[in-house]
């Protein structure tokens, strides 16, 4: 490592004094500004009370403003440094990891190995449910970091990439660039992303309100004067965290960046796979989430756009967070000693993770069970546990063959009772119980009768980005069809209200919604917006995959 | 009135600070080491269930199966930093050559348990080419320091000696394993 230990101490220590310095100065200002303006309202109203130097603040009232700035400033240090992962993680609506799911196993796995590069130091890992392509660090002050990226990334990047973007984020850990933009970011970035958010909710009511209060002329002059003292507030506070983040990016040094791309090249030695890595970033990199455009500098490349970053000389060197992604990527292809040219045939294309589905099915053994004396069958292990009342001690028969057991001396399906995976939901179809299964590398329920799909909300996204599965011809060309029509498939989409279906959730019982999945993409659906959950007719889902892939292919 | 202070204050503390230093120079050669022993372990440990799995699927390949088990074997009996060295060479190429066999089954290869087992595998090999990169820096970092004026005097006198390096040659099956599937 190119710091040692001692070192870094040292650069931290003073960077994190100069920052709780300027929080002081900031507050001293402040107190200093709001004292003059009264003093100089007591010099108008009543002036015989105001006595020598007028409105200026005199030497103890000065030092009394110092003192009140200090104690402000260490109010506020306190409450910011005090559980900053937990907070900025929840402000950017990032999830633990999914046990289940092998996209997210990868990422732990290659966590783990990067954190064995840097010494065996623990890191944390989560994932920002959203398609962008980004990736994140924060640290604090007991040594805990957490890395984090996107679902987007997770599905477009190869292995060997991913590794170098965490090895990236790694060198921020651990040449501690990460902890003095964590906690800069958390005294003043994330006040400004939460007022944000704020803003915008307070804003909705009061659409909400103008709408609803239309004929009643009193309250609407009401509501105007209200707005009118709200948007000068707005003004007052958003001049403010102007202010704030310029200071934020002026002590952030755009160096960091190079320094982080230098270290993972070091630790990987693989400068080409973090130049693809990159190069795909800078792609699609904005939208990480919202209301994080000021926690932009602990991102791999800001998720806010800034015309700034991708100049180069004082101002924007001074304002600017991140360095020019075209020079980031030059100088890691001069390492490679290839050219840009390499980027649009990546080196390593990545196995994919979930090739089960793409292989015929052989031909499953069946078995006839015994139900009141009689015979029934013969059926393959799916229908076999959706029979009613199937359980271990089922009497069963293979098919050509007389012997008769119970079902759980059968080893093929005592291990299938074993495996957990008899769920309660119920096809709303054919009414066989849904079968877990895997679909890209993400855990959906299955009918094997009627071929439908029960997905989560939250998991249709992974699905969507993902792209290991191939269709069919038809699906392909049906697909070719919609995208080729596609205005008139979205004036049906907009003019189509949604229509009551014929099926039941799975999960409450309630009628589902039949309708658009969007009005970009009109495949049909049936939705059920109490447990947001969607169910997929076959082959639904892959038409509504084979489209997205075609009409938007840098999407995912 | 120069040289007693020299002597009674300067050089003393001189040498505190350099066999301090060569002290925390060899733990920190020492975690690395059992880092790696974590990792070589960890690997140890997956080879069985590798075996089990293809067991159902490789009926006719006996032979590979069973280099790869004896090479497993030896590899954890191996004490020595030199023992080791040899045994994981020899246990990456039967796990080479295993793969380049499996290759010839796509069942095996779309087996789910096969599939994160893989999976596990790849990782293990960054895991331990990583703990080897992390591990030789130190023990670089560490060699260097007992070679150079003035901690190689302090190193002779107080015994500190050279530590090996460990080599094995992690491309050729970081690639190989990673390209089988």
């Amino acid at each position: 490592m190119p710091f040692t230990h001692l070192e870094i101490e040292q650069r931290k220590s003073i960077i994190i004094i100069l920052l709780f310095i300027i929080l002081i100065v900031i507050y001293f200002m402040g107190t200093w500004f709001a004292a003059a303006v009264a003093g100089i309202g007591l010099l108008f109203l009543c002036p015989q009370y105001i006595s020598g130097y007028g409105f200026m603040p005199s030497l103890s009232g000065n030092l009394w403003i110092l003192g009140i700035a200090l104690i402000s400033g260490a109010v506020h240090w306190l409450i910011s440094t005090a559980n900053i992962i937990p907070r900025i993680s929840a402000l950017l609506g990032a999830m633990p990891l999914d046990d289940k799911d092998r996209y997210h196993q990868r990422f732990k796995n290659i966590v783990e190995e990067v954190s064995i590069a840097i010494g065996g130091r623990r890191i944390e890992c989560m994932v920002i449910p959203t398609t962008a392509v980004n990736s994140f660090s924060v640290a604090d002050f007991h040594g805990n970091s957490l890395i984090g990226v996107t679902e987007g990334l997770l599905a477009r990047l190869s292995r060997h990439q991913i590794e170098a973007i965490v090895a990236h984020e790694a060198g921020h850990i651990v040449s501690g660039d990460c902890l003095i933009t964590t906690v800069s970011c958390s005294l003043f970035g994330i006040y400004a992303a939460a007022f944000r958010y704020i803003t915008v909710s307070i804003e909705n009511s009061i659409e909400n309100t103008a709408v609803f209060d239309e004929d009643r002329e009193r309250d609407h002059r009401n509501n105007d004067a209200f707005i009118a003292l709200y948007l000068l507030f707005i003004g007052c506070v958003v001049g403010v965290t102007a202010f704030f983040s310029m200071i934020i990016n002026t002590l952030i040094s755009r160096q960091k960046e190079y320094r982080a791309d230098a270290l993972s090249v070091k630790l990987t030695r693989n400068p080409l796979a973090l130049a693809e890595a990159l190069h795909i970033v800078s792609g699609s990199w904005c939208g990480a989430g919202h209301g994080i455009e000021n926690l932009g500098s602990i991102f791999i490349a800001n998720p806010a756009y800034e015309e700034a970053d991708e100049g180069e000389g004082f101002v924007p060197d001074l304002i600017s967070t991140h360095p020019p992604m075209s020079k980031r990527i030059k100088v890691l292809l001069d390492m490679a000693h290839a050219d840009i040219r390499t980027l649009d045939n990546p080196q390593q294309a990545d196995p994919t993770i979930a090739s089960a589905e793409q292989l015929p099915a052989e031909p499953a053994p069946k078995w006839f069970v015994s139900k009141e004396n009689t015979w029934t069958g013969p059926f393959d292990m799916d229908h076999l546990a959706a029979l009613p009342g199937f359980g271990p001690d089922t009497w069963i028969k293979a098919e050509g063959e007389d012997r008769i057991k119970p079902a759980g001396r059968e080893p093929s399906i005592a291990a299938w009772f074993n495996k957990g995976n008899l769920v309660p939901f119920k096809c709303p179809h054919c009414e066989l119980a849904l079968m877990k299964s895997e679909y890209e590398g993400t855990s959906v329920y299955r009918c094997s009768h009627a071929h439908g799909l029960f997905v989560k909300k939250s998991d249709l996204m992974k699905i969507i980005i993902r792209r290991d599965t191939a269709f069919s011809p038809n699906i392909l060309k049906l697909a070719d069809i919609m995208a080729g029509n596609s205005e008139q498939a979205r004036a049906m989409a907009m003019s189509s209200k949604q229509i009551k279906s014929s099926i039941s959730c799975p999960q409450c019982g309630i009628t589902m919604n039949r309708r658009c999945y969007s009005i970009a993409y009109p495949v049909l659906v049936d939705i059920c917006k109490t447990c947001n959950v969607l169910w997929f007719d076959q082959y639904e889902m892959e038409l509504l995959q084979a489209l997205v892939e075609k009409t938007a292919p840098n999407l995912a | 009135m120069l040289w007693p202070i020299i002597y009674i204050i300067i050089l003393p503390a001189a040498l505190t600070i350099i066999y301090n230093l060569l002290v925390i120079g060899r733990q920190r050669v020492k975690s690395a080491w059992s880092q790696i022993d974590v990792q070589l372990k960890r690997r140890h440990d997956l080879i069985p269930n590798l075996i089990t799995v293809a067991k159902g699927y490789m009926q006719h390949e006996h032979e590979i199966m069973e280099e790869v088990a004896t090479a497993r074997q030896i590899a954890a009996e191996a004490s020595s930093i030199k023992d080791k060295e040899a045994a994981e060479n020899v246990l990456s190429n039967a796990l080479h050559s295993f793969f380049a066999v499996a290759e010839n089954y796509p069942r095996l290869k779309a087996d789910r348990v096969m599939l994160s087992l893989h999976e596990e595998l790849v990782s293990t090999e960054n895991r331990i080419a990583f703990a080897r990169q992390y591990y030789n820096e130190e023990v670089l970092r560490y060699n260097t320091r007992v070679e150079t004026f003035p901690s190689s005097a302090v190193a002779k006198l107080f015994g500190f000696t050279r530590k090996e390096f460990f080599k094995i040659e992690a491309t050729g099956d970081r690639q190989a394993i990673t390209a089988g599937f």
